[in-house]
């Protein structure tokens, strides 16, 4: 063959493989379901938008949230927009007034307690926005609900104080450290706590004191139960960051080691620390990064579900680790888990 | 003629009342607020003493104090303003603003001593700007400082202190040193006594201490004598951010936490309550360093022997609000209403 020839063959071959190759791809993409997937995926969600009004942001609990839904939400292309109340349930409620009427596909909220927001979350959902609730739930129900199941979150935590504290063992005497006392978070601890410390005659409880969510507070309130009872056999606190205020006073008493303090927590770094440190007992964590991600994925699941919002009351739950060595640190989260 | 004695008939009740009042409180003698509200701590005491088990004890008293140090001391730095006939609100914000920057610091791994100057000079500078603001601005004191503390926070949380909680590690055990305890007595409990000590020395015995009372007493006298009033307006706000720092280090160092929650939380209205309930008149001139050692006693010994109870948090609110009233009602009996010094911030 002359060179001239192989270069028309060459040339004719390669016509007829693009003519063949290219029809075949366009075919794929419509009959290949694996393709389809996505594409009708990215057709559903992309360029939605999702607002979200946390209590507060700057603590780890509302920036772990955000920063796992900010990296979710950017890889999907839906638009996701913040408000910061800065623990102020004023303008907590104005901020989610104003979300309401930008108009978008999702609102998420973190309720400060049980009624505030009641009113604004059912408007919403009328107006056709789904609405998902964080962690505290309101007295209206939403499409769906992603956080912990704080009466467990008590009652587990009871259980092994009892274990650790009844029946004999030591004086049996325990102090709770509540947080605000009209928090849904305050509330449903207490009450499963004491749906079992109340049957156990073994375990005394010698203190409820609110402190608020207030490191102070808890440092106070628990140097003055120590004073009195210096033979306390634990103290539950309803938060981490709060209880490391009793656990500092608990030091300061020469009790540390002794006096046993548990915490429910979101699992953030510092709480860990303290258990490594001797200075909690154990801490329930929830881990509040991995919640971020039950959110994101509540948020898709309601975009793709279709259903009329308000109709639905979907519940994802969050899990319980224990923490009481380093070996569990795995079950918390470090600091760069909530910088952006 | 006969209206006279038509005017003494219809003298109004409240006005007969007020004179009633003024001639108990001449019988009462010169029986001081301060004296009233320690009287009552101590009746206070003696119920729970006979009352509550566990509660007439050396160790609860050394926690009934630790427990009033942080407030008292801001307190003392309270009292230095109101005596001088102005308000800080933004005591709290400067605290946490300030020992927050020195906390960052020494987080940042600066020096513990240079990091602890870092932030007095912080808060004497965020004090100072209080102090302009009312002495060569004019600004009413009650809106100034609500303002400087909206202000503090809100740079501090976009710069410096990005999170609203900051820990300190264990490593920096010598600061977290000031939180504990020196051969049983509170860190915390010693500084409230050597600041309270410092403080009467500084009121009582010198010379701008005197004025400070005059400048709250009658400010135009003061200025009318050649008192640097102004001068003593910017000692005023930056010796109270001075004392709040002090208070803002030891809360840091206690809980081994910079909380900046509690710079929105009531806890301003528990030092003024503190101040006041002693003694330390919203009028300015008044009361002093005993007024706010009274103030703290009564306070102390409540939230002690209501946190012994085991009271819940509404009932604790109902009985410190009682409690305030009931102060109030002293004070009015005590210092009767007056045009002339019911103008406060003027």
């Amino acid at each position: 063959m002359k060179l001239p020839n192989m270069v028309m063959l060459g040339m004719l071959s390669a016509l007829v493989s693009a003519a063949t190759i290219l029809p075949a791809t366009e075919a794929d993409a419509q009959s290949d379901p694996r393709m389809q997937l996505r594409t009708d995926f990215d057709t559903i969600v992309k360029g939605k938008k999702v607002a979200w009004v946390p209590i507060t942001l700057g603590n780890p609990l509302g920036d772990s949230w955000t920063k796992a839904m900010k990296g979710n939400f950017d890889r999907f292309g839906i638009e996701f927009v913040t408000r910061d109340p800065n623990f102020d349930s004023s303008a907590q409620l104005q901020a989610v007034t104003s979300m309401i009427n930008e108009k978008p596909d999702v609102l998420i909220v973190q309720n400060p307690n049980v009624a505030l927001l009641a009113n604004e979350l059912k408007r919403a959902m009328d107006l056709g926005i789904y609405v998902l609730q964080v962690n505290m739930r309101s007295n209206q129900p939403s499409d769906a609900y992603v956080g912990v199941d704080y009466y467990d979150t008590g009652r587990l935590i009871a259980e092994d104080i009892g274990a650790s504290c009844g029946g004999g063992k030591s004086s049996g005497k325990v102090a709770i450290v509540q947080g605000e006392p009209t928090a849904a978070g305050s509330v449903d601890q207490l009450r499963g706590a004491m749906d079992v410390f109340k049957k156990d005659p073994s375990i005394k409880i010698v203190s409820t004191q609110a402190a608020n969510w207030d490191t102070n507070k808890a440092y106070e309130i628990t140097a003055t139960v120590l004073q009195q009872h210096p033979d306390l056999c634990a103290t539950y606190g309803f938060w981490g960051v709060m209880q490391t205020g009793a656990a500092q006073a608990v030091k300061a008493a020469g009790l540390a080691g002794k006096v046993k303090v548990y915490a429910s927590s979101e699992g953030n770094w510092n709480d860990c620390d303290l258990v490594e440190q001797g200075l909690f007992y154990k801490i329930l964590s929830y881990r509040s990064n991995i919640q971020g991600e039950q959110i994101s994925d509540a948020v898709v699941t309601l975009l793709q579900g279709g259903a009329k919002p308000g109709t639905k009351n979907l519940i994802y739950l969050s899990n319980n680790y224990w923490v009481a060595s380093k070996k569990d640190r795995n079950y918390c989260f470090e600091k760069n888990a909530t910088t952006p | 003629m006969n209206s006279v004695p038509e005017t003494t008939d219809t003298l109004p009740r409240a006005a007969r009342r007020r004179t009633a009042l003024i001639s108990l409180s001449e019988r009462l003698g010169r029986i001081t607020q301060e004296q009233v509200i320690l009287l009552f701590a101590f009746a206070i005491v003696v119920v729970f003493a006979i009352a509550l088990p566990g509660f007439a004890i050396w160790g609860n008293f050394i926690a009934l104090l630790r427990s009033i140090s942080i407030l008292g001391i801001f307190a003392l730095g309270m009292a230095v303003v109101i005596i001088g006939r102005g308000i800080d609100l933004s005591q709290i914000a400067i605290a946490l603003v300030s020992a927050g920057t020195a906390t960052a610091l020494m987080i940042a791994g600066v020096d513990l001593r240079v990091a602890l100057v870092a932030g007095l000079i912080c808060a004497i500078g965020l004090g100072l700007t209080n102090g302009m603001l009312v002495a060569f601005l004019n600004f009413p004191p009650l809106f100034a400082t609500l303002a400087t503390a909206l202000v503090m926070v809100g740079v501090a949380r976009s710069t410096l202190l990005t999170s609203m909680f900051l820990s300190v590690p264990a490593e920096l055990s010598s600061f977290l040193m000031l939180g504990q305890n020196l051969r049983g007595i509170p860190i915390p409990l010693i500084v409230f006594a050597v600041s309270a000590a410092l403080l009467h020395v500084f009121l009582s015995w010198t010379i701008f201490g005197r004025f400070i009372y005059a400048h709250g007493d009658n400010g135009q006298a003061a200025r009318l004598s050649g008192m640097p009033v102004r001068l003593l307006t910017l000692i005023e706000y930056s010796l109270s951010a001075a004392i709040s720092y002090v208070a803002g280090i030891l809360m840091v160092a206690s809980t081994a936490m910079l909380n900046l929650r509690v710079a929105s939380s009531t806890m301003i209205f528990d030092v003024i309550l503190i101040a006041v309930l002693g003694g330390v008149s919203l009028a300015g001139g008044r009361g002093g360093v005993h007024s706010v050692l009274a103030g703290a006693i009564l306070i102390g010994v409540l939230l002690n022997g209501m946190t012994i109870m085991d009271l819940d948090y509404q009932l604790q609110n109902i009985i410190k609000g009682a409690v305030l009233l009931i102060a109030i009602a002293i004070d009015t009996v005590l210092h009767p209403h007056d045009i002339e010094t019911a103008r406060q911030g003027a």
